[in-house]
């Protein structure tokens, strides 16, 4: 796999390329603000990019506008977004804007190099992957909590796993269940949680995720 | 218009309103003691003369109000001792008319050496007018010589006269040593002399003070002076009969003239006295008023009443505009006397503030106009300084707010880069070390400490000032923070973006309400809704726990009141026992 790095530390840039090279991950280039890296992916666009959220010029939301800009140019291209935010906001809005190949990944995530490589490839494969902290976070606060509750221990899971972007075949795999059982509590899900059936899996992430944040009434 | 008048002292203030009740039975009560007191002095004229006694009557009672009155002002108090005194001394220099067996002891001689002190009393008094002082030395000295000359004068000719020929009693008790009618007659025509000169100096004074004062001291001084005037030229006259041996009716026409136009004297002093009083008193009514006026309009319907001009229009003069703006918001580049009567409104240091155009009916009131402008003029000077005030602690609160963002930027884009990087190098590490090693363990817990410190980190920067708020505003900010509570939370906020500081406000305001509502009340459920209104944002924060919280000195509600206040606003806290907390804050925005 052949990746692009667009951070605008050089220290945090030379660690990550330390790290995806350990694995084989090739780094092409590297860029340290959005401008620099659109120049460098026109010229030779590489399988997927790592983008910091904080870039320059404004260090606020550069990241997850080079990131909408770059799935529409290059369908094709995952995207992973790096935070130091645990903010679900800018999960559920790069999720909105991007469609689909894009990750929503903390930077801490950075020192379990299989993570990072799973992230990289779900994006690759143009599916979603959302931090499980992000996740795991959200279901830990137990607001709605009644409807919490009609789940089983194992629905959880499942619904942990789908938030995170992954497909029933990844759920299965994670928690060594077979497609077929894992559609069946897919299915459950929905229907207790009464979320509408989503299309594709990437809705499915955005769907639950909303639904995750949902005890916040916006006017 | 000059404006750098002496501002009402306190005092004047104070016994404008309160003490008209005390005031007015102190005037009775002295009015009945002196008329008494008049009807005793003036006896023998209520069957020879009594136009002559009424007329003297009068002029004792209206003096002894006028300097009652006048003596109200504390600075005053002297000026009006001296009035007071003055109707005294005009009583007993009557006393020579009374029959023979009136005149008993030293009644005679007191009448006599003493009968003048009202000339240099009332004299004085004019002169201490209204700047309760003798301003020069000159007048000082010409105080201290008529006093001198007046006593020493009439003891004088005491010594060389017969008590009869000045008009008392034969039998009455006096200080002969050899009497000598020529001599007694020449030093009588020399102490006259002395008199008239003196009276003609105090004219002259009184004339000179009158070309310096202007304005309002003017118009107050004119009718004294002109009264004055003609009690000094009618006790010429009389003094003048009385030398070259007038008959009697002459001489007694000539006493009710004197009379008459000392009574005069008195009458335009009350007179002017009363109307400062009351032009004062509706000024100080209005400084009360408008002390607490918070706006320009507000200052403009209080001017509105006072000066009983409804169409008064009060224009503020714009500085960075170069224009004049009235309450309706209509600019102009200057109003000017085509309007009506304009008025410059300054501040004490001689700033321009605004310009207050009256009817032209007003010209007739200058004093009360001057007043009233002076009023006006602190209470805009006060407004402006508050808003100035209000800015500047604005600004040190936008400083504060710039200073945390830099300050988080620094700690992510710093101390927490490095952090990851350390991380990721680690990982890179961890990847060639072999399993369960030592060498992996090792890593294993180098990770567990970088994460931990990544995490610390990460609290600091949000403690001091999230991101997300500056990056996306408070809706995300805020559910951010719901989204770690272990509560129900209720939002109803706006996607809307407000200045940095408000934005900054409102957030730690809902983190602290949200903490207390976890920690202290054991509440189930917070609420918190933000409107927008046109110039402020209204937050509203309800819990359902226990209530009873208190912003005790040096608590976070309490920080949060400062800072609210610091933009400006206002911060309520309802917190019964047992019944929830309700936290409301209004936070002007522009």
């Amino acid at each position: 796999m052949r990746i692009a790095l667009a951070d605008d530390s050089n220290l945090f840039r030379r660690g990550l390329r330390l790290l995806v090279a350990a694995v084989g991950v090739e780094v092409a280039f590297e860029a340290r603000d959005p401008s620099a890296l659109l120049t460098l992916v026109e010229a030779d666009p590489p399988d997927a990019v790592i983008v910091d959220i904080r870039m320059p010029p404004t260090f606020t939301d550069e990241g997850l506008v080079v990131a909408e800009t770059l799935t529409a140019r290059y369908p094709e291209m995952g995207v992973l977004v790096l935070s130091t935010y645990n903010e679900t906001a800018y999960a559920v809005r790069l999720l909105e804007g991007c469609g689909q190949g894009v990750g929503y990944l903390l930077k801490d995530r950075v020192d379990d190099v299989s993570a990072l490589v799973d992230a990289l490839e779900r994006v690759c494969a143009g599916r979603s992957a959302i931090d499980p902290d992000i996740v795991a976070r959200l279901i830990a606060q137990h607001r709605r909590v009644d409807e919490m509750a009609e789940l089983t221990a194992r629905e959880r899971d499942v619904l942990a796993h789908m938030a995170q972007g992954r497909s029933n075949a990844g759920i299965g795999l994670a928690l060594g269940l077979s497609a077929r059982t894992v559609e069946a509590y897919v299915a459950s899900v929905f229907q207790k949680l009464r979320l509408p059936a989503a299309g594709d899996d990437n809705r499915r992430v955005l769907a639950v995720l909303t639904w995750l944040r949902a005890t916040v009434q916006k006017i | 218009m000059d404006l750098v008048v002496s501002l009402p002292k306190r005092s004047d203030v104070v016994h404008a309103g309160g003490s008209s009740h005390r005031l007015a039975l102190t005037v009775a009560v002295a009015s009945i003691f002196t008329a008494g007191m008049s009807v005793w002095s003036l006896w023998p004229f209520w069957s020879s003369n009594p136009v002559l006694g009424v007329i003297n009557l009068l002029v004792a009672v209206s003096l002894v109000i006028t300097g009652i009155v006048l003596g109200e002002v504390s600075y005053h108090r002297t000026t009006a001792l001296m009035i007071v005194s003055a109707a005294v001394f005009w009583l007993m220099s009557w006393w020579w008319a009374w029959p023979p067996e009136w005149q008993v002891g030293p009644l005679a001689l007191l009448s006599n050496v003493f009968g003048y002190m009202w000339f240099v009393f009332g004299g004085t008094a004019l002169l201490r007018y209204p700047n309760a002082v003798l301003s020069t030395r000159f007048e000082r000295v010409c105080f201290a010589a008529m006093a001198a000359w007046v006593c020493l004068g009439k003891v004088v000719i005491a010594l060389v006269s017969e008590p009869e020929w000045d008009d008392y009693s034969p039998w009455s008790w006096w200080p002969t040593v050899t009497p000598d009618r020529g001599l007694h007659d020449a030093l009588t025509a020399v102490f006259y002399v002395g008199v008239v000169t003196f009276a003609v100096l105090v004219l002259f004074l009184l004339l000179q003070k009158l070309r310096r004062t202007r304005g309002m001291d003017r118009l107050d001084s004119l009718p004294v002076i002109v009264a004055a005037s003609t009690v000094t030229v009618s006790g010429v006259i009389y003094r003048s009969a009385r030398l070259f041996d007038f008959s009697p009716q002459v001489i007694e026409g000539l006493r009710v003239t004197i009379g008459a136009s000392a009574l005069v004297t008195p009458l335009a002093f009350l007179m002017t006295v009363l109307r400062r009083r009351l032009a004062r008193s509706a000024v100080a009514d209005l400084v009360v008023r408008i002390a607490g006026a918070p706006t320009v309009a507000h200052v403009q319907r209080e001017l509105r009443c006072t000066l009983q001009d409804p169409s008064l229009t009060l224009w503020a003069w714009l500085p960075e505009q170069s224009l004049y703006a009235n309450v309706d918001g209509a600019l102009h580049p200057g109003p000017h006397d085509g309007y009506g009567w304009s008025v410059p409104i300054r501040t004490s240091g001689g700033a321009h503030l605004a310009v207050l155009v009256l009817d032209q009916s007003l010209r007739r009131h200058p004093a009360l106009v001057e007043s009233a402008v002076v009023a006006a003029g602190l209470a805009l000077e006060v407004q402006a300084q508050l808003a100035e005030v209000i800015a500047s602690r604005m600004r040190i609160t936008a400083a504060a707010v710039d200073e945390r963002r830099r300050l988080e930027r620094d700690l992510h884009d710093g101390v927490q880069q490095s952090l990851l990087a350390a991380s990721a190098s680690l990982g890179a590490a961890r990847v060639k070390a072999p399993e369960s090693s030592e060498v992996m363990a090792a890593i294993e817990q180098a990770r567990d400490d970088l994460r931990t410190a990544s995490a610390e980190l990460r609290q600091l920067a949000r403690g001091i000032h999230p991101a997300v708020l500056s990056q996306s505003g408070l809706l995300p900010a805020i559910e951010d923070v719901a989204e770690r509570l272990p509560l129900n939370v209720d939002l109803r906020i706006p996607a809307q973006r407000w200045n940095a500081e408000v934005e900054t406000t409102v957030y730690f305001l809902a983190c602290e309400a949200f903490t207390n509502a976890v920690r202290h009340s054991g509440a189930r459920r917070v609420s918190l809704s933000v409107d927008a209104g046109d110039a402020a944002v209204n937050v509203e924060i309800r819990d359902d726990g226990r209530g009873g919280a208190v912003p005790s000195k040096g608590s976070g509600l309490a920080g949060m009141r400062d800072r609210v206040h610091a933009l400006g606003g206002t911060l309520t806290i309802h917190s019964p026992a047992g019944g929830g907390t309700f936290i409301r804050a209004v936070v002007p925005c522009e």
